[in-house]
């Protein structure tokens, strides 16, 4: 965080060194097993991304989604089940209206949204798992550092 | 011994221009429609009219998120002494007086608020007078001259194209000093203050106050949204956080309000004050009955903020003057 | 005037209700304090109801008293109040049974600049959805529905996220809105928890957005655009634009609007097969460079 602290007050220049922190909300039955075939696969993707492995995408609170903007990740990546094959039948089908509605809600309020991600990614998909990974974190690097606090000085 | 100053109002922004350079100017500016007390870096946008800030001027000396200290790991605790040279313009007379009960609460007593003592010592007031009642005032039934008031370091009153500046402390008189301003003579009798006794006040047994008044009826209305405590110039309950932010422990002191659900809940889960009504009869007693007995102020000095900002219109001056027939 | 004679008989429906013992408690409006404006108003006895104020200045929502009374009131409802009372249904947190509403058709409020005041220049329901009795509005030309949707040219990102924090960099986190809102009646709010503690450490603009935005998410397809939360701010924050723009949205995915009609299952508690993923990699383009196949 330092690093990315010190970037932000030292301009431009150093922004190609700036590696996007990308949050990774991934639920345990599908995206993350999706994830870990990735690994045990030994596929090459780009380390921007922190896990937190729920036990479905339906878990998951707006407010952490929200919370990982405001506390300064530079962007969130939400995984679950494809819909219809949720491990507890409907979870990932309230989590889509929720999540849909949420995108709204912080493009409406200024956050880029290149920098939040929802996908489905099965447990089978390694492969796809390392793709939208990447195709994530090029999302976000267009974008650049999370401009939260950095606007309101 | 007071001196009176004519201080024409384009003189006057001159003056606190070259004040803004030494000093942390704070006045009240427009931001939409609303008038409030903020820091300026631009003297053109300081606004010294009739109208009353809807905010008091109580953050800048007792700020609504504190900074109170640090301690990091190896045990080295660190208080936070800011207290930046500040100029406070504009504040009312129900502002002055109630900055009294303010200084009272925090430094009088077995205890010293050393924060805000220490923020009170750099700051300098100069208060400005009001020509009308705003609705919902009533600083004159609480024993308040609208038009002066000698709390503070330095007095103006609007006189059409200038200002009557009055010196009171010496303090008034260094910042002042080096400014070539034409000296009036005044009366002293001209400007007297609490031209008349506070007719809203209750002297009542604290026991028939607390149980006979129908404190269910008067509180009904009351959403518990604690607007009234951060508007209101006299009210000072807090709350401190702390939190950790990479190895190092800092801890903040923020407003809370009485009027908050969660404000008397023990961590045994217990609240003492379960609803509204308990709550609410809280806040009168507080400020005109329990304040009084200890510090020798009643918490209130009719400044009506309380009245306007509140979003369903409970009006304490309407309470206590009920009160005050049913004591009869 | 309407206002007057819509006054007349609401003021005569509460004496019936009184006397006959249908109700024992009427919420309604009086006088504000400065004289201008609205305050709410307990109705228990007979004598009280020639106070009762109809007009262009009745703009408290009261619905959300009816929480507290378990034993049941009566309650003058305007189209806005009577929503928040459907959505009370919906959601399980009041007794049908035990309410008598007295709707009123609705004219459109006005604050005291004589604007109207937020949530009645887009409204587009004149008629409470739901009452027990209906006090007619005969006055056609009512004020027509202005769609309000500042849509500037969709600024750049940076204007959007400054306009944001710009509006809530006046929030005093005095949390009138919440307390005002039908919506908002969590026994311990997200803001009050310790466990998880949602708030970053100083009491900056982050704190703000996490609280806006959060209370926006909480409302999602659930406001019923009364307008209480702005009313209710000090800071005079325009906070609506926000679930305005939600609300919007989840008409034209799920067909569904707040509070029109109580049998209609929330929108937010309910799924389909076939929702939209707008703005989903690999889903519906949502105009910026996401929704393409990934």
């Amino acid at each position: 965080m330092d690093k990315q602290i010190a970037l932000q007050k030292s301009g431009s220049e150093d922004l190609k060194m700036w590696e996007p922190k990308i949050i990774a909300f991934l639920c345990n039955w599908c995206s993350y097993a999706g994830a870990d075939l990735a690994g045990t696969s030994r596929l090459q993707y780009s380390p921007n991304i922190r896990i937190i492995r729920l036990p479905c995408s339906g878990r998951i609170n707006p407010l952490y989604i929200i919370k990982a903007l405001v506390d300064g990740a530079d962007g969130v990546m939400v995984s679950g089940c494809h819909p219809g094959d949720c491990h507890y039948l409907t979870g990932n089908m309230y989590a889509r209206r929720r999540f849909t509605m949420l995108r709204r809600l912080l493009t409406t309020a200024g956050i880029e949204p290149e920098r939040v991600h929802f996908t489905w990614v099965s447990a089978s998909e390694g492969n796809r798992f390392a793709a939208v990974v990447e195709e994530v974190v090029n999302k976000v690097k267009k974008v650049g550092p999370n401009r939260i606090k950095e606007i309101s000085k | 011994m007071m001196a009176h100053a004519v201080v024409p109002k384009d003189r006057l922004r001159e003056i606190l221009g070259s004040l803004l350079g030494k000093y942390r100017l704070v006045a009240p500016v427009r931001e939409g429609s609303t008038l409030v007390y903020k820091e300026v870096n631009n003297v053109d946008d300081v606004v010294l009219g009739d109208d009353i800030p809807y905010k008091s001027p109580k953050e800048f000396l007792f700020p609504q998120v504190e900074k109170i200290m640090t301690f990091s790991k190896d045990g080295e605790l660190k208080p936070n002494e800011e207290a930046p040279e500040t100029i406070i313009v504009g504040v009312k007379p129900c502002d002055l007086e109630a900055l009294k009960v303010m200084t009272a609460v925090f430094t009088k007593g077995k205890y010293v608020d050393t924060y805000f003592e220490r923020k009170l010592k750099n700051t300098l007031l100069i208060g400005l007078g009001c020509k009308s009642e705003k609705p919902g005032c009533f600083c004159a039934e609480r024993g308040i001259n609208r038009e002066y008031s000698s709390a503070c370091d330095i007095f103006l009153t609007d006189e059409g194209d200038s200002f009557t500046a009055t010196v009171i402390s010496d303090k008034g008189r260094d910042v002042l000093k080096d400014f070539d301003l034409e000296r009036k003579d005044r009366q002293e009798t001209d400007q007297n203050e609490s031209s008349q006794a506070p007719v809203l006040d209750i002297d009542a047994d604290e026991n028939t106050l607390f149980n006979n008044t129908n404190w269910d009826g008067i509180s009904e209305k009351c959403l518990g949204c604690g607007t009234c405590a951060f508007v209101c110039p006299t009210c000072h309950c807090f709350e401190f956080k702390d939190v950790v932010v990479k190895g190092e422990a800092i801890r903040y002191r923020c407003w809370d309000s009485c009027m908050y659900p969660k404000f008397t809940l023990h961590a045994s889960g217990h609240n003492p004050r379960p609803s509204k009504k308990e709550r609410y009869r809280q806040r009168v007693m507080h400020k005109y009955l329990y304040v009084k007995q200890n510090f020798g102020y009643v918490a209130c000095t009719g400044c009506g903020r309380c009245i306007r900002s509140c979003p369903v219109g409970m009006n304490i001056k309407s309470v206590v003057s009920e009160i005050m027939e049913e004591l009869k | 005037m309407s206002f007057k004679n819509q006054r007349e008989e609401i003021i005569a429906i509460c004496k019936n209700l009184l006397d006959e013992g249908k109700a024992n408690l009427i919420l309604g409006f009086a006088d504000g304090p400065t004289g201008e404006g609205s305050v709410p108003f307990f109705i228990r006895k007979k004598d009280e109801v020639d106070d009762i104020k109809w007009d262009d200045a009745c703009t408290t929502n009261l619905a959300k008293y009816l929480l507290e009374k378990k034993e049941g009131a009566a309650i003058i409802a305007k189209p806005c109040d009577a929503r928040a009372i459907v959505m009370y249904m919906a959601e399980n947190q009041i007794d049908r049974s035990k309410i008598y509403i007295i709707g009123v058709e609705c004219a459109g409020m006005k604050d005291k600049n004589g604007a109207p005041p937020p949530g009645c220049l887009e409204c587009t329901l004149r008629t409470p959805p739901i009452f027990d009795i209906l006090v007619k509005n005969d006055n056609s030309s009512v004020q027509g529905a202005v769609n309000t949707h500042d849509r500037e040219e969709e600024p750049g990102f940076a204007d959007k996220l400054a306009r944001f924090q710009k509006e809530i960099s006046k929030c005093i986190l005095c949390y009138s809105c919440r307390q005002a809102c039908y919506g908002c009646y969590c026994e311990t709010c997200f803001m009050d928890r310790n466990m998880p503690n949602w708030l970053p450490n100083e009491l900056d603009i982050g704190s703000k957005m996490m609280f806006h935005l959060g209370r926006t998410m909480h409302l999602a397809g659930r406001c019923v655009e009364c307008g209480a939360c702005e009313r209710a701010c000090p800071s005079s924050v325009k906070i609506r634009y926000l679930i305005k723009e939600l609300t919007d949205f989840c008409e034209e995915l799920y067909g569904y609007r707040a509070g029109i009609n109580p049998d209609e299952i929330p929108a937010l508690t309910a799924f389909d097969q076939n929702d939209r993923e707008v703005g989903f990699l690999g889903g519906e383009d949502d105009g910026s460079c996401c929704g393409s196949k990934g």
